[in-house]
């Protein structure tokens, strides 16, 4: 995600800074910072809905190739699931979700909206706001982990 | 009318503008012309606001910019239009859609309404048949009058144009100057007009400020220009063969 939406984000954002159509926005008197970060944002937020479908399609796919494959019977399959199930850990993976795609929409946005230069620098900003949200997403993944979990 | 009073512009060490004062009347095409980095557009967007100068003054028809309110800056803000050097179209709208974006932003108007004002918009500007074209499906020349028909849509006081015909064919060229000091009479708009293009200062220079170095270092009208003996200007002036004749032709008329 943060290699797909966050360089799409920074090089859409960076290549309005260069051909000056974020100052165009300002001429204008629209906040352009407003009017371009708010709503991704605002998008990203529904990434817990994403989160919500891959949770499912991935159980789905297990009992799929748990019983057709022969391993085990449908009833084991959901027996296994329940088993041990912490519900917890349901909230954990939203809770998490939710704080890395705001990340992955304000750092790439901010590397965006702030950078300098022409064409060849939108490509620069792109990489350093992906190693940027990637290094953010780690250090955060640990530190959720060990607050939410520990 | 826009009064200029001794602004000072600075980022970091670099020293750009160094005290420039100037007025710029409405209803004319007042050019600012300079080489490339002596600071027209930096000056340009000290006049729309997107730059503050540390020092001076910049008094819109009597309103002292430094002094409006945040409200009152956007109000004068919507009294200004831009031309932006590379046009600066928003690309994911359609040429309808960038004329029509500051009618949806800041009027009231149906849409019926602002499809008119488009219409009539685009038909001014000699734009016809683009209307749900993208910029990069259109020509430079076409994007020019897009950025222009923007620039008007909402009925400007003020028109700022840095380097309208960079990058445009000659012919091309004195289409979109005839087509901007039309606009400025017909509307009586205060025009300020950035360039490093002589031939624009032949076609549409009514007043013209020459820069350098950040100083204002010459300014008078387009007759003015190859008669003065400020060596700066005519350096700028006749750097193309054509004016050198045309002063040569001057100098020999006079003696
Ligand atoms: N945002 C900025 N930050 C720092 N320096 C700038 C900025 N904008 C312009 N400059 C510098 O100001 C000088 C004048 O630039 P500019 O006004 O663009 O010249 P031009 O007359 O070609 O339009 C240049 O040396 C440029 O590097
Ligand atoms: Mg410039």
């Amino acid at each position: 995600m943060a290699g797909k939406v966050g360089s799409y984000i920074t090089s859409s954002i960076g290549t309005m800074r260069v051909t000056e159509q974020i100052d165009a926005l300002e001429v204008m008197g629209v906040n352009s910072l407003n009017y371009l970060v708010f709503p991704k944002i605002i998008a990203m937020l529904f990434y817990p809905f994403a989160i919500a479908i891959s949770m499912y399609v991935g159980i789905f796919g297990g009992w799929l190739a748990g019983v057709f494959g022969g391993f085990l019977t449908s009833t084991d399959f959901v027996t296994g699931l329940q088993t041990d199930f912490i519900p917890f850990h349901i909230a954990y993976a939203f809770i998490k979700t939710l704080i890395f795609a705001f990340i992955i929409a304000t750092i790439p946005s901010f590397h965006g909206y702030y950078m300098k230069g022409g064409a060849l620098e939108v490509g620069k900003a792109s990489t350093t706001s992906f190693v940027w949200t990637s290094v953010v997403i780690i250090i955060l993944n640990y530190l959720l982990t060990q607050l939410l979990l520990g | 009318m826009i009064e200029v009073n001794n602004i000072h512009k600075s980022f970091g060490d670099a020293h750009i503008l160094k005290g420039i004062s100037t007025t710029f009347e409405h209803g004319k095409t007042n050019l600012i012309i300079g080489q490339s980095g002596s600071g027209k557009t930096v000056f340009l967007k000290c006049l729309l606001g997107l730059f503050s100068p540390e020092e001076g003054s910049i008094v819109y028809d009597g309103k002292i910019y430094s002094s409006l309110t945040e409200d009152e800056k956007r109000d004068l803000r919507q009294e200004m239009g831009m031309v932006f050097q590379g046009s600066a179209l928003f690309d994911s709208m359609t040429v309808e859609g960038n004329v029509k974006f500051p009618l949806e932003m800041f009027t009231k108007q149906s849409q019926s309404e602002m499809d008119d004002r488009v219409n009539t918009i685009l038909k001014r500007v000699n734009l016809v048949d683009a209307h749900n074209k993208f910029p990069a499906e259109i020509s430079g020349g076409m994007q020019k009058r897009v950025a222009i028909a923007r620039a008007i849509v909402m009925n400007p006081k003020y028109l700022f144009c840095d380097e309208p015909n960079s990058g445009l064919d000659p012919k091309t060229a004195i289409l979109i100057d005839d087509l901007i000091k039309e606009i400025t009479e017909e509307f009586n708009i205060t025009t300020v007009i950035n360039t490093h293009d002589m031939n624009s200062v032949m076609q549409i220079g009514e007043k013209i400020l020459f820069l350098k170095d950040g100083l204002k270092e010459w300014e008078g009208t387009k007759n003015e220009i190859f008669k003065t003996d400020n060596e700066a200007v005519t350096n700028f002036v006749y750097s193309s063969d054509l004016f050198k004749k045309v002063r040569q032709m001057y100098i020999e008329e006079r003696n």
